[in-house]
């Protein structure tokens, strides 16, 4: 045994404390450094060495390393948990943005909404003022306004995330190239020598968590040392290369991540990024698309209503169609496209169309039935359509819109109102006399077979031959009408027409002179075919027709028209028993109404006759069978052709972002149609206007307008609310799992105190050692001397 | 696990705890400073979706509210202008006592004739007062005067030019009140019953549909005699448009001594140049006659003219059918007459009873106090004597209309009671809903604060501690 042996050992204690010693320091002065982890000297007993054969002599300490204390799954958890951690700031952050953008409950759409139907409502008290239309053409400008804003706001915050994204990118290029360049160090470093490159390893966990909290990454280590990350299985780092995200716009106008270099979009799960992506590409173009199916309907239902009303003029004069056809076949022509394929913004189906033409002078109005079907149907064909109705032009623009024009001295709507004169032909009671068939055709008639009209005594025979019916078993109304009228010497005298579906057959001179006959001289009996009287059946003229006056307004629900027939001959209000039966469309008697003695029909105040519809009569002498026809309007316009092409239309666009009111209407707001009938005081269309907001829409998951926009404004608020619950509970999370990775490698100063003061002893009792040692050696010398 | 505790445990923790207690504090000082609970729909998206439509509701209730204070300006504006009617009748009424008392003279009658006439066109004023531009009483059509006066040769009429359709206003919900009501209810409403010709000529009302009202004349004048029924040697005389007889009348022609009896007259000697033959009932008949009569024995038959307008359109008698319509160009009216006893010329007496509306009184009692077809005093007193109960009845549909609108106010009262109701039920909603209680607001905030507080004390002295302290 040699005392070389104890100081070595000693110097080794001496070593092994001051290396104690400084790992504390450095445990202390790091103690704040984000991403440090704590550092433990590992030590163990040196090999002993054997004297005397058995005997064991320890040789001292020895430092076998200064450790990193590390738990690699908290590390993977904690990088996972940034990642959940920054995507749901994005979600929060975004929320609160859009949710501020509503501007609810303090002045968002919802008192636009109110202010609208409110002006409405107070339009209804008096619609002839200038000043109250003013206001509700205000007020309409004032949502779409607001539409306008909240969408381009949108829109900021959804082109905006590309800047965003590109910031990110950056940071991420930065931190993954040191990553790179840190995996080279600490392979270098670590290589060969055992050691552990801590403080490197440190700062490249720092760099992953980084790159973690705005993309998360899937981090693999290698038996190097250096560690590969992945975003969505693609390698962003692998060894000591790094390569370079990059973002850019995609061809869908939005945002696309991407490798440099390479065209493989790349969508991270978790990170600020992935909140980003997701909102751009998911959650705001849906809320946009929320919002243009709002204002694309509420377009679609006030325009509805609006573009079949009347206006304070009591008809319009001129009117261009707001929205323009498109050459979607691509022949250079506009106007011939199929209006199902023609580009207009809102669908046009197989109906009808109603147009009403006011005499301004006389006040008479005529109804016309457009029929409309768009498989078959072009704007030009119905601008064709428009033309042939009388005092009517209409043609397609060079832009492609429908432009309506009345002759002079004549006025137009497409309103649902009633002809107020519908007895025009005079067929009920007229000056002329005339003579109706029983039942509405088809007829079953015989051909060869001849009709002979006696028209003040002079016969008029009309041969009716097999090759003008499409079927003489079923002839129509319409084909007898145009077999009688092809006799062009009874059409100089006479005419033949169809009334309510019902063959009348009237003589062109009037008065009580004049006499009409009918009779059948052979072949066939065309009288009894087509429920003609037959003879003796000779009437007169006279001298004061019967005045029929329509008023009301229409109630019910379809389309159609009531039938009035004259059940026998006489005088109104002095034969008794004189009835006049009506019926509808389908033939059903509606009602019998009196013209006997007792009658009210000639009365001041006007008789309801069914569904709202009035009936007034001026006092003269029906034939049994004599008819009129008045059309019953509810939608007078079925096909939605007024609204596609934007005639007289209140909001013109037909999404949130281009809607806005017709600026007809603000520069002239007489134009706004109030009225159903044309009578100032009239606001049955501002009632059908008010209504619409009770109503459900199917278009609108059956929920009305505003009820629609309060879901949207009510899924914003619960997505912002689940956000901020979200965030604070990642925030939690977050720091809980931040305290498990401290609680493993976290500086605690007092236990570091605590290693200090172990290894400051340590030191002092190595040195007492080595002073023993030298005592002892000491001695010994001083034995030799 | 048990935890090892690190100083910067102790002070994320610390941060994490101030961080959630100012949280909580700045929530409560926005709900205090606001006022309100909801501030953002996130703060409840639940009621948020409850608060929009009450809010809406609530806005609905304001106008309905401001539409039932102009329903009531306007129901007081047509109440003032009825009750203003209702004094012109009492004066008419005064006047019509006063002109039907026997001794007053002609000419104080044409003065009062005057009178009346301005109460007339006063009258029109009145039914055609507006308020703001729009006519109270023309139903929709607001923007023109409803009633018109229209006078042709010295007969006056007035005409109703409004709508038929009344202008309704909400003014509760589902609730509407008439804000414009046709103005023919109030000035024109009677109740027809059977219309009485009374007069010399024999005609009679056919008990069918008139459209007169008031009173009318029935004109029947000759005229001609129906060719086809004059047997050789009778020709009309030249004074034939004179005649007064009308109607089947029957001829007997004795040859020795030649003479010809008319209508159970006596016989006139004939030949004879324009003689004038009598009836039995004294109806003359001027005829040219030569000898001799074949046949014998027959019957005539004068057709006659019937007009109730001064003969502006006048209609054909044959006396082939009855009744006849007999129109008037003025209002467009119709009388049916029984034409089956009618047997002379003249001017009858038509009444269309129950139709003496304001203005056909009105018009009725200047007309006879006036006096232009020259009435006997006695007819006219009778007349006006009659007219009495007519004006009375008048106004009383004057004063009906009063009642109705009176009632539609107090109806309006309670609408208004039921929307204030409605109203504050809903504004308690709404403020349960978005309106923070301030009390409880307070005491949480007073809480958190002190959470707040608690918690920055505890982490001071936690942070402060540490073995560094005691090691020296």
């Amino acid at each position: 045994m040699s005392f070389g042996i104890g100081l070595n050992a000693g110097l080794k204690a001496l070593a092994a404390a001051r290396y104690g010693i400084e790992t504390a320091g450095q445990n202390v002065a790091n103690a704040n450094t984000p991403g440090y982890s704590r550092q433990r000297l590992i030590q163990a007993s040196a090999y002993p060495f054997w004297v005397n054969g058995g005997l064991q002599v320890g040789t001292g300490v020895e430092v076998s390393d200064i450790r990193r204390l590390v738990d690699e799954g908290i590390e993977r958890r904690l990088r996972l948990q940034l990642g959940i951690h920054g995507s749901a700031e994005v979600d929060f952050a975004r929320w609160s943005e859009l949710e501020s953008s509503l501007n609810e409950p303090a002045g968002g759409l919802s008192n636009n909404f109110t202010d609208l139907f409110g002006s409405l409502s107070k339009l209804q008290t008096q619609p002839s003022s200038r000043a109250l239309r003013g206001g509700v053409v205000q007020e309409g400008s004032s949502l779409a306004q607001a539409m306008n804003e909240l969408t381009r706001r949108l829109s900021d915050i959804e082109r905006g995330s590309l800047t965003e994204i590109k910031g990110y990118v950056r940071e991420i290029n930065e931190h993954a190239e040191a990553v790179a360049k840190l995996n080279d160090q600490i392979a270098v470093a670590e290589n060969g020598n055992g050691g552990s490159a801590n403080d490197m390893r440190d700062a490249r966990e720092r760099h992953i968590k980084e790159i973690s909290r705005l993309a998360d990454v899937r981090v693999l280590e290698r038996s190097s040392g250096a560690v590969d990350l992945q975003i969505d299985g693609t390698l962003l780092v692998a060894g000591n290369r790094a390569s370079k995200l990059a973002a850019s716009q995609g061809d869908d106008g939005k945002s696309m991540l991407t490798l440099a270099g390479s065209d493989v979009e790349l969508s991270p799960s978790g990170g600020r990024l992935h909140g980003l992506l997701r909102h751009e590409k998911t959650e705001i173009p849906a809320l946009r698309a929320k919002f243009d199916r709002l204002a694309h309907n509420l377009a679609l239902e006030f325009n509805r209503i609006h573009t079949t009303g009347v206006p304070l003029a009591g008809y319009y004069e001129s009117s261009l169609g707001a929205n323009a056809v498109q050459d979607l076949n691509g022949n250079g022509v506009l106007g011939d496209d199929l209006l199902s394929r023609s580009g207009l913004p809102f669908d046009i189906t197989a109906g009808e169309v109603y147009l009403s033409v006011t005499d301004k002078e006389s006040g008479e109005i005529e109804q016309t039935r457009i029929a409309i079907d768009p498989d078959s149907m072009s704007l030009q064909d119905v601008a064709d359509a428009i033309s042939a109705v009388a005092n009517m032009q209409a043609s397609v623009d060079p832009a492609g819109r429908l432009r309506v024009r009345a002759s002079s001295g004549y006025g137009f709507d497409f309103s649902p109102r009633l002809d107020p004169n519908p007895d025009s032909l005079g067929t009920f009671g007229g000056v002329q006399p005339s003579h109706a068939s029983s039942s509405s055709g088809p007829f079953t008639l015989t051909v060869p077979s001849t009709l002979r009209i006696t028209v003040d005594g002079s016969n008029y025979d009309v041969n009716f031959t097999a090759s003008q019916f499409a079927n003489p078993a079923a002839a129509t109304v319409d084909e007898v009408v145009d077999a009688i009228q092809s006799n062009t010497a009874f059409a100089n005298v006479g005419m033949a027409t169809n009334v309510g579906g019902r063959l009348v057959i009237r003589s062109n001179s009037s008065g009580s002179g004049a006499t009409l006959g009918l009779s059948q001289p052979g072949p066939g009996t065309p009288l009894t075919d087509l429920t003609l009287p037959t003879p003796p059946n000779t009437v007169n003229g006279q001298d004061r027709g019967v005045n029929v006056k329509i008023g009301g307004s229409f109630t019910g629900e379809q389309n159609g028209g009531f039938t009035f027939v004259a059940d026998g001959a006489g005088t109104i209000g002095v034969t008794s028993g004189l009835t006049i039966s009506v019926y509808d469309a389908d033939g059903t008697k509606v009602a019998t109404l009196d013209a006997g003695p007792e009658t009210k029909l000639l009365d001041n105040s006007p008789i309801e006759v069914a569904d709202g519809v009035t009936l007034q009569l001026g006092p003269g002498s029906l034939t049994q069978g004599q008819v009129f026809h008045v059309a019953t309007v509810a939608d007078s316009d079925t096909s939605d052709l007024l609204v596609a092409v934007g005639l007289n239309s209140f909001f013109h666009g037909s999404d949130a972002g281009d809607i806005r009111v017709n600026p007809d209407l603000a520069t002239s707001p007489s134009l706004l149609a109030a009225s159903l009938d044309g009578d100032q005081g009239n606001a049955a269309n501002l009632d059908r206007l008010l209504s619409l907001r009770e109503h459900a829409l199917g278009s609108l998951d059956d929920s009305s307008i505003e009820d629609f926009y309060g879901d949207i404004v009510g899924e914003v608020g619960f997505e912002a609310a689940g956000a901020e619950a979200l965030i604070y509970a990642e925030d939690e999370l977050l720091t809980s799992v931040q305290a498990q990775r401290d609680s493993v490698s976290g500086v605690n100063l007092d236990e570091e105190m605590i290693e200090l003061v172990k290894y400051q002893q340590a030191f002092e009792a190595a040195s007492r050692f080595i002073n023993t040692v030298n005592e002892l050696t000491e001695t010994l010398i001083n034995l030799g001397r | 696990m048990t935890l090892r505790i690190t100083q910067s445990m102790l002070f994320t923790r610390a941060l994490q705890d101030i961080r959630n207690s100012s949280r909580g504090i700045l929530r409560a000082q926005e709900q205090v400073a606001t006022g309100r609970r909801l501030n953002r729909p996130s703060d409840d998206p639940s009621a948020m979706l409850r608060l929009l439509p009450l809010r809406a509701e609530l806005q609905d209730f304001a106008n309905l509210t401001e539409n039932t204070h102009l329903a009531d300006e306007t129901l007081n504006a047509a109440a003032s202008a009825l009750e203003e009617a209702s004094s012109v009748m009492t004066r008419l009424q005064e006047l019509l006592v006063q002109a039907s008392n026997g001794t007053i003279s002609t000419s104080d009658r044409k003065s009062v004739g005057v009178e009346v006439d301005q109460l007339l066109r006063h009258m029109v004023g009145i039914a055609n007062s507006s308020r703001g531009g729009s006519s109270l009483f023309g139903g929709t059509r607001t923007e023109s005067a409803p009633f018109q006066l229209v006078e042709v040769d010295g007969r006056a009429h007035v005409a109703y030019r409004g709508a038929s359709e009344r202008h309704e206003i909400e003014v509760a919900p589902g609730v509407s009140t008439t804000l414009y009501a046709p103005g023919n209810q109030y000035f024109q409403r009677t109740d027809r019953s059977a219309t009485t010709i009374t007069g010399t000529t024999g005609a009679k009302s056919a008990g069918a549909h008139d459209t007169g009202s008031g009173y009318a004349t029935l004109d029947v004048t000759f005229a001609q005699l129906d060719p086809t029924t004059l047997p050789s040697g009778i020709t009309p005389g030249s004074g034939i448009a004179n005649s007064t007889a009308v109607g089947p009348l029957s001829f007997a022609f004795t040859a020795a001594p030649a003479s010809l009896s008319i209508g159970g007259g006596p016989p006139l000697a004939v030949p004879v140049l324009n003689g004038e033959f009598r009836t039995a009932n004294g109806d003359t008949l001027y005829l040219d006659v030569a000898t001799p009569v074949s046949p014998a024995t027959g019957t005539l038959l004068g057709e006659a003219d019937l007009s109730t307008d001064l003969g502006k359109t006048v209609t054909r008698v044959d006396f082939s059918t009855s009744p006849v319509a007999v129109r008037d160009s003025l209002d467009d009216s119709v009388l049916h007459v029984d034409v089956s006893t009618l047997q002379r010329t003249g001017s009858d007496v038509v009444t269309f009873h129950g139709t003496f509306d304001v203005f056909t009184a009105l018009i009725a009692v200047r007309d006879t106090l006036q006096n232009p077809g020259n009435l006997s005093a006695d007819e006219s007193q009778l007349r006006l004597q009659s007219l009495i109960d007519e004006v009375s009845n008048a106004h009383d549909a004057i004063l009906t209309g009063l009642q109705e609108v009176g009632i539609r106010g107090s109806n309006l009262e309670l609408l208004r009671s039921r929307l204030d109701n409605l109203i504050a039920s809903d504004t308690d909603n709404l403020s349960n809903i978005e309106d923070a209680d301030l009390a409880e607001t307070i005491s949480e905030m007073t809480q958190k604060q002190f959470n707040f507080e608690a918690s920055l004390q505890v982490s001071a002295r936690i942070v402060q501690t540490s073995l560094l302290q005691f090691l020296r």
